[in-house]
Protein backbone atom coordinates (compact mmCIF):
# COMPACT_ATOMS: atom_id res chain seq x y z
CA UNK A 1 0.00 0.00 0.00
CA UNK A 2 0.89 3.15 -0.62
CA UNK A 3 -1.06 6.53 -0.19
CA UNK A 4 -1.08 9.64 -2.46
CA UNK A 5 0.66 11.62 0.30
CA UNK A 6 3.64 9.65 -0.07
CA UNK A 7 3.77 9.50 -3.67
CA UNK A 8 3.38 13.43 -3.79
CA UNK A 9 6.13 13.46 -1.40
CA UNK A 10 8.49 11.35 -3.71
CA UNK A 11 7.26 12.90 -6.88
CA UNK A 12 8.44 16.31 -5.21
CA UNK A 13 11.70 15.05 -4.92
CA UNK A 14 12.05 13.99 -8.64
CA UNK A 15 10.91 16.88 -10.77
CA UNK A 16 7.14 17.78 -9.93
CA UNK A 17 6.89 20.78 -11.12
CA UNK A 18 3.23 21.58 -9.17
CA UNK A 19 2.52 22.98 -5.84
CA UNK A 20 2.08 19.42 -3.86
CA UNK A 21 -1.76 20.32 -2.65
CA UNK A 22 -2.93 21.23 -6.40
CA UNK A 23 -1.79 18.36 -7.97
CA UNK A 24 -4.47 16.26 -9.90
CA UNK A 25 -4.06 12.33 -9.37
CA UNK A 26 -5.50 12.07 -13.25
CA UNK A 27 -2.74 14.41 -14.72
CA UNK A 28 -0.21 12.47 -16.90
CA UNK A 29 3.19 12.28 -14.87
CA UNK A 30 4.24 13.91 -17.61
CA UNK A 31 2.32 16.58 -17.35
CA UNK A 32 3.19 17.18 -13.75
CA UNK A 33 7.22 17.47 -15.02
CA UNK A 34 8.09 13.89 -14.75
CA UNK A 35 10.27 12.47 -17.16
CA UNK A 36 11.50 9.14 -17.39
CA UNK A 37 14.64 9.45 -15.18
CA UNK A 38 12.21 11.01 -12.68
CA UNK A 39 10.23 8.03 -12.53
CA UNK A 40 12.70 5.45 -12.85
CA UNK A 41 14.16 7.09 -9.07
CA UNK A 42 10.45 7.55 -7.97
CA UNK A 43 9.96 3.77 -8.47
CA UNK A 44 12.94 2.61 -6.26
CA UNK A 45 11.93 4.89 -3.73
CA UNK A 46 8.01 3.42 -4.44
CA UNK A 47 9.67 0.10 -4.16
CA UNK A 48 11.31 0.54 -0.48
CA UNK A 49 7.98 2.19 0.44
CA UNK A 50 6.10 -0.95 -0.39
CA UNK A 51 7.98 -4.01 -0.90
CA UNK A 52 6.38 -4.60 -4.27
CA UNK A 53 8.97 -4.08 -7.67
CA UNK A 54 7.30 -3.20 -10.71
CA UNK A 55 8.29 -5.61 -13.38
CA UNK A 56 9.37 -3.84 -16.95
CA UNK A 57 6.40 -5.25 -18.63
CA UNK A 58 3.95 -3.37 -16.41
CA UNK A 59 5.75 0.42 -16.73
CA UNK A 60 3.15 1.22 -19.48
CA UNK A 61 0.77 0.56 -17.16
CA UNK A 62 1.63 3.48 -14.94
CA UNK A 63 0.93 6.83 -16.31
CA UNK A 64 -0.44 9.54 -13.55
CA UNK A 65 -1.34 9.43 -9.75
CA UNK A 66 -4.33 7.26 -9.60
CA UNK A 67 -2.49 4.60 -11.74
CA UNK A 68 0.40 4.23 -8.79
CA UNK A 69 -2.46 4.17 -6.32
CA UNK A 70 -4.33 1.07 -8.47
CA UNK A 71 -0.72 -0.49 -9.27
CA UNK A 72 -0.03 -0.71 -5.46
CA UNK A 73 -2.93 -1.29 -3.63
CA UNK B 1 55.28 -0.13 -5.80
CA UNK B 2 53.20 0.00 -9.21
CA UNK B 3 50.80 2.79 -9.41
CA UNK B 4 49.55 5.55 -11.20
CA UNK B 5 52.11 7.97 -12.99
CA UNK B 6 50.83 9.77 -15.75
CA UNK B 7 47.31 9.83 -17.94
CA UNK B 8 46.85 11.71 -21.34
CA UNK B 9 43.88 10.94 -23.64
CA UNK B 10 42.32 11.50 -27.31
CA UNK B 11 39.24 13.43 -28.14
CA UNK B 12 37.76 13.62 -31.69
CA UNK B 13 37.32 17.05 -32.43
CA UNK B 14 33.96 15.30 -34.68
CA UNK B 15 31.07 15.72 -32.56
CA UNK B 16 26.96 15.13 -32.42
CA UNK B 17 25.13 18.28 -30.96
CA UNK B 18 23.00 16.85 -28.57
CA UNK B 19 20.38 19.46 -28.55
CA UNK B 20 19.84 18.67 -32.18
CA UNK B 21 19.44 15.10 -31.51
CA UNK B 22 17.22 16.43 -28.44
CA UNK B 23 14.58 18.24 -30.73
CA UNK B 24 14.29 14.91 -33.04
CA UNK B 25 13.07 12.59 -29.61
CA UNK B 26 10.77 15.60 -28.34
CA UNK B 27 12.97 16.04 -25.42
CA UNK B 28 13.78 20.03 -24.10
CA UNK B 29 17.44 21.41 -23.33
CA UNK B 30 17.14 20.82 -19.45
CA UNK B 31 16.65 16.74 -20.48
CA UNK B 32 20.03 17.12 -22.33
CA UNK B 33 21.74 19.36 -19.91
CA UNK B 34 20.20 18.32 -16.50
CA UNK B 35 19.64 14.85 -17.00
CA UNK B 36 21.60 13.45 -19.52
CA UNK B 37 24.27 15.67 -18.79
CA UNK B 38 25.88 15.96 -22.38
CA UNK B 39 25.61 19.38 -24.82
CA UNK B 40 28.50 17.24 -27.26
CA UNK B 41 29.11 13.86 -27.99
CA UNK B 42 32.56 13.59 -29.68
CA UNK B 43 32.72 11.15 -32.80
CA UNK B 44 35.62 9.10 -34.04
CA UNK B 45 35.61 9.44 -38.15
CA UNK B 46 34.19 6.30 -39.57
CA UNK B 47 37.34 5.11 -41.26
CA UNK B 48 39.20 5.02 -37.92
CA UNK B 49 39.11 2.21 -35.98
CA UNK B 50 39.52 1.42 -32.12
CA UNK B 51 43.01 1.64 -32.90
CA UNK B 52 43.61 4.56 -34.46
CA UNK B 53 42.22 6.36 -31.81
CA UNK B 54 43.67 3.72 -28.82
CA UNK B 55 47.42 5.12 -30.70
CA UNK B 56 46.08 9.03 -30.60
CA UNK B 57 45.82 8.84 -26.69
CA UNK B 58 49.16 6.75 -26.40
CA UNK B 59 51.02 9.14 -28.58
CA UNK B 60 49.65 12.06 -26.42
CA UNK B 61 51.01 10.27 -23.17
CA UNK B 62 54.48 10.08 -25.03
CA UNK B 63 54.42 13.27 -25.90
CA UNK B 64 53.55 14.77 -22.55
CA UNK B 65 56.15 12.37 -20.75
CA UNK B 66 59.79 12.38 -22.30
CA UNK B 67 60.62 9.71 -19.42
CA UNK B 68 58.54 6.74 -21.10
CA UNK B 69 60.55 5.93 -24.16
CA UNK B 70 59.09 2.87 -26.56
CA UNK B 71 61.54 0.62 -25.44
CA UNK B 72 60.93 0.99 -22.29
CA UNK B 73 57.29 -0.43 -22.16
CA UNK B 74 56.83 -3.61 -20.81
CA UNK B 75 52.87 -4.05 -21.23
CA UNK B 76 50.26 -2.92 -23.12
CA UNK B 77 46.48 -3.53 -21.86
CA UNK B 78 43.64 -2.64 -23.78
CA UNK B 79 40.36 -2.25 -22.52
CA UNK B 80 37.26 -2.26 -24.98
CA UNK B 81 34.40 -3.96 -26.16
CA UNK B 82 34.41 -2.68 -29.50
CA UNK B 83 37.68 -3.86 -30.39
CA UNK B 84 39.37 -3.68 -34.73
CA UNK B 85 37.39 -5.85 -36.95
CA UNK B 86 35.74 -9.04 -35.54
CA UNK B 87 38.16 -8.63 -32.27
CA UNK B 88 40.46 -11.73 -33.69
CA UNK B 89 43.15 -10.57 -33.51
CA UNK B 90 43.04 -8.47 -30.11
CA UNK B 91 43.44 -4.58 -30.41
CA UNK B 92 46.57 -4.82 -28.17
CA UNK B 93 48.24 -6.38 -30.66
CA UNK B 94 47.51 -4.50 -33.63
CA UNK B 95 48.09 -1.40 -31.54
CA UNK B 96 51.65 -2.37 -30.55
CA UNK B 97 52.68 -2.72 -34.14
CA UNK B 98 51.16 0.77 -34.65
CA UNK B 99 53.02 2.15 -31.81
CA UNK B 100 56.55 0.57 -32.91
CA UNK B 101 57.06 -1.01 -29.13
CA UNK B 102 58.96 -3.37 -29.12
CA UNK B 103 58.26 -7.09 -29.48
CA UNK B 104 59.01 -8.28 -26.38
CA UNK B 105 56.50 -6.51 -24.80
CA UNK B 106 52.89 -8.48 -23.53
CA UNK B 107 49.96 -7.24 -25.02
CA UNK B 108 46.27 -8.30 -24.12
CA UNK B 109 42.91 -6.71 -24.16
CA UNK B 110 40.35 -6.89 -21.43
CA UNK B 111 37.19 -7.25 -22.36
CA UNK B 112 34.82 -4.47 -19.97
CA UNK B 113 32.78 -1.71 -20.08
CA UNK B 114 32.27 0.85 -17.71
CA UNK B 115 33.88 -0.68 -15.15
CA UNK B 116 36.95 -1.56 -17.04
CA UNK B 117 39.25 1.52 -15.96
CA UNK B 118 38.96 0.03 -12.23
CA UNK B 119 39.95 -3.34 -13.03
CA UNK B 120 42.70 -2.63 -15.60
CA UNK B 121 44.16 -0.60 -13.37
CA UNK B 122 44.18 -3.15 -11.11
CA UNK B 123 44.86 -6.27 -13.09
CA UNK B 124 48.12 -4.34 -14.87
CA UNK B 125 48.95 -3.32 -11.86
CA UNK B 126 49.10 -6.96 -10.50
CA UNK B 127 50.77 -8.07 -13.84
CA UNK B 128 53.71 -5.94 -13.73
CA UNK B 129 54.37 -6.67 -10.28
CA UNK B 130 53.75 -10.14 -10.54
CA UNK B 131 55.96 -10.24 -13.31
CA UNK B 132 58.42 -7.99 -12.16
CA UNK B 133 58.34 -5.44 -14.86
CA UNK B 134 58.81 -1.84 -14.58
CA UNK B 135 56.07 -0.05 -17.14
CA UNK B 136 52.89 -1.21 -17.90
CA UNK B 137 50.55 1.47 -20.16
CA UNK B 138 46.75 1.05 -19.68
CA UNK B 139 44.64 2.13 -22.61
CA UNK B 140 40.70 2.74 -22.90
CA UNK B 141 39.04 2.59 -26.06
CA UNK B 142 35.37 1.76 -26.51
CA UNK B 143 34.15 3.66 -29.40
CA UNK B 144 30.31 2.79 -29.09
CA UNK B 145 29.39 4.94 -32.33
CA UNK B 146 30.16 1.75 -33.90
CA UNK B 147 27.05 0.25 -32.36
CA UNK B 148 24.72 3.04 -32.04
CA UNK B 149 21.66 2.80 -33.77
CA UNK B 150 21.07 6.71 -34.34
CA UNK B 151 16.94 6.12 -34.16
CA UNK B 152 17.36 4.64 -30.39
CA UNK B 153 16.68 7.23 -28.21
CA UNK B 154 17.74 5.57 -25.17
CA UNK B 155 21.62 5.43 -26.13
CA UNK B 156 22.11 8.09 -29.08
CA UNK B 157 21.73 10.75 -26.25
CA UNK B 158 24.23 9.10 -24.25
CA UNK B 159 27.95 7.93 -25.63
CA UNK B 160 30.90 9.82 -26.80
CA UNK B 161 33.63 8.28 -28.02
CA UNK B 162 37.26 8.71 -26.17
CA UNK B 163 40.37 6.82 -25.78
CA UNK B 164 42.48 7.24 -22.97
CA UNK B 165 46.55 6.17 -21.80
CA UNK B 166 47.62 5.39 -18.58
CA UNK B 167 51.21 4.94 -17.96
CA UNK B 168 51.76 2.80 -14.55
CA UNK B 169 55.42 2.16 -13.05
CA UNK B 170 57.27 2.59 -10.41
CA UNK B 171 57.67 6.18 -8.00
CA UNK B 172 53.84 6.58 -9.23
CA UNK B 173 52.09 9.74 -8.54
CA UNK B 174 48.96 7.41 -6.88
CA UNK B 175 49.34 4.16 -5.35
CA UNK B 176 45.96 2.50 -6.07
CA UNK B 177 44.49 0.81 -2.34
CA UNK B 178 41.52 -0.88 -1.37
CA UNK B 179 39.25 -2.25 -4.43
CA UNK B 180 35.90 -4.10 -4.51
CA UNK B 181 34.56 -5.64 -7.33
CA UNK B 182 30.91 -7.03 -8.16
CA UNK B 183 29.16 -9.02 -11.22
CA UNK B 184 25.87 -9.89 -11.50
CA UNK B 185 25.74 -11.64 -15.01
CA UNK B 186 21.49 -11.68 -14.79
CA UNK B 187 21.46 -8.46 -15.97
CA UNK B 188 23.27 -9.20 -18.75
CA UNK B 189 20.57 -8.63 -20.83
CA UNK B 190 20.20 -4.63 -19.74
CA UNK B 191 22.98 -3.92 -22.16
CA UNK B 192 24.48 -5.57 -24.77
CA UNK B 193 24.99 -5.85 -28.50
CA UNK B 194 23.21 -7.69 -30.69
CA UNK B 195 23.28 -8.14 -34.29
CA UNK B 196 26.04 -4.95 -34.59
CA UNK B 197 23.09 -2.82 -32.58
CA UNK B 198 23.44 -1.72 -28.77
CA UNK B 199 20.12 -1.86 -27.24
CA UNK B 200 20.04 -0.49 -23.29
CA UNK B 201 16.74 -1.22 -20.66
CA UNK B 202 17.62 2.32 -19.07
CA UNK B 203 15.53 2.10 -16.01
CA UNK B 204 17.45 -1.26 -15.42
CA UNK B 205 20.50 0.22 -15.95
CA UNK B 206 19.79 3.31 -13.47
CA UNK B 207 18.34 1.03 -11.00
CA UNK B 208 20.87 -0.78 -10.91
CA UNK B 209 23.30 2.41 -10.48
CA UNK B 210 21.07 3.78 -8.30
CA UNK B 211 21.21 1.17 -5.63
CA UNK B 212 24.40 -1.06 -6.01
CA UNK B 213 26.93 1.20 -5.70
CA UNK B 214 26.68 2.75 -2.84
CA UNK B 215 26.66 -0.11 -0.87
CA UNK B 216 30.49 -1.16 -2.79
CA UNK B 217 31.81 2.22 -2.13
CA UNK B 218 31.02 2.46 1.46
CA UNK B 219 32.31 -0.95 1.71
CA UNK B 220 36.33 0.02 -0.43
CA UNK B 221 36.07 3.09 2.15
CA UNK B 222 36.01 0.74 5.06
CA UNK B 223 38.44 -1.85 3.19
CA UNK B 224 40.61 1.40 3.19
CA UNK B 225 40.51 1.99 6.54
CA UNK B 226 39.21 6.02 6.07
CA UNK B 227 35.60 7.81 6.48
CA UNK B 228 33.78 9.03 3.18
CA UNK B 229 35.05 12.19 4.79
CA UNK B 230 38.48 11.38 4.11
CA UNK B 231 38.05 11.27 0.37
CA UNK B 232 38.52 14.21 -1.91
CA UNK B 233 36.92 13.36 -4.96
CA UNK B 234 34.81 10.96 -5.91
CA UNK B 235 35.33 10.21 -9.57
CA UNK B 236 32.91 8.09 -10.19
CA UNK B 237 31.89 6.74 -13.91
CA UNK B 238 29.96 9.68 -15.75
CA UNK B 239 27.24 7.49 -16.97
CA UNK B 240 24.72 10.15 -17.04
CA UNK B 241 24.52 13.47 -15.00
CA UNK B 242 20.84 11.99 -13.69
CA UNK B 243 22.88 8.56 -12.34
CA UNK B 244 25.57 10.84 -11.15
CA UNK B 245 22.61 12.75 -9.15
CA UNK B 246 21.23 9.51 -7.57
CA UNK B 247 24.53 8.04 -6.42
CA UNK B 248 25.82 11.45 -5.00
CA UNK B 249 22.31 11.73 -2.89
CA UNK B 250 22.99 9.00 -0.89
CA UNK B 251 25.91 10.52 0.69
CA UNK B 252 24.55 13.16 2.64
CA UNK B 253 26.65 16.51 2.74
CA UNK B 254 29.27 15.20 0.52
CA UNK B 255 27.59 15.43 -2.87
CA UNK B 256 29.75 18.47 -4.22
CA UNK B 257 32.32 16.00 -4.02
CA UNK B 258 31.24 13.86 -6.77
CA UNK B 259 32.58 15.06 -10.21
CA UNK B 260 30.09 15.97 -12.96
CA UNK B 261 31.76 16.80 -15.84
CA UNK B 262 30.76 14.99 -18.96
CA UNK B 263 29.03 18.06 -20.56
CA UNK B 264 31.51 17.91 -23.81
CA UNK B 265 32.61 14.03 -24.07
CA UNK B 266 29.02 12.07 -22.87
CA UNK B 267 29.55 8.75 -21.36
CA UNK B 268 32.72 7.39 -22.92
CA UNK B 269 32.25 3.83 -21.49
CA UNK B 270 35.69 3.06 -19.98
CA UNK B 271 37.24 6.28 -20.63
CA UNK B 272 34.95 8.31 -18.18
CA UNK B 273 37.36 8.64 -15.39
CA UNK B 274 41.04 8.60 -16.53
CA UNK B 275 39.06 11.44 -18.63
CA UNK B 276 38.61 12.86 -15.15
CA UNK B 277 41.93 11.87 -13.16
CA UNK B 278 44.08 13.60 -15.93
CA UNK B 279 42.87 17.05 -15.25
CA UNK B 280 43.18 16.07 -11.73
CA UNK B 281 46.73 14.40 -11.46
CA UNK B 282 48.48 17.47 -10.73
CA UNK B 283 46.15 18.98 -8.14
CA UNK B 284 47.95 18.42 -5.48
CA UNK B 285 44.62 19.33 -2.69
CA UNK B 286 43.73 16.28 -4.05
CA UNK B 287 45.31 13.28 -1.95
CA UNK B 288 42.40 10.21 -1.33
CA UNK B 289 40.24 9.60 -4.94
CA UNK B 290 37.61 7.35 -4.99
CA UNK B 291 36.87 5.85 -8.67
CA UNK B 292 33.91 3.52 -9.13
CA UNK B 293 32.97 1.94 -12.37
CA UNK B 294 29.63 0.39 -13.35
CA UNK B 295 27.35 -0.88 -16.12
CA UNK B 296 27.71 -3.72 -18.51
CA UNK B 297 27.83 -6.97 -17.16
CA UNK B 298 26.50 -5.93 -14.88
CA UNK B 299 29.74 -5.36 -13.42
CA UNK B 300 30.98 -3.03 -11.05
CA UNK B 301 34.31 -2.22 -9.57
CA UNK B 302 35.42 0.74 -7.24
CA UNK B 303 39.45 1.54 -6.15
CA UNK B 304 40.75 4.37 -3.76
CA UNK B 305 43.91 6.39 -5.17
CA UNK B 306 46.20 8.03 -2.51
CA UNK B 307 48.93 10.57 -3.61
CA UNK B 308 52.80 10.01 -3.39
CA UNK B 309 53.57 13.06 -4.50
Amino acid sequence: MITKEQIVDVLSQYGLQIEADKVSTTDSLKSLGIDSLDFFNALIEFEQITGKAVPDEDIDKIDSIDDILNYYS
Amino acid sequence: MIGIKSIASYVPDDFIDNFVQAQKFDENEDFITKKIGATKLPRKKKEQETSDIAQLAVEALLDKEADLKLEDVDALVVVTQNPDGAGLPHTSAILQNKLGLPTTVAAFDVSLGCSGYVYGLNVLKGFLEASGLQNGILVTCDPYSKVINPEDRVTTLLFGDAATATWLGTDPIFNIGASSYGTDGSGAKYLEVSDDVLSMNGRQIFTFAATKVEPQIKETIVKQGVSAEDIDLFCIHQGSAAIIEAISRRFKGLEDRFVNEMSHVGNTVSSTIPLLLEQRITNTDLNKILICGFGVGLSMATSIITRQH
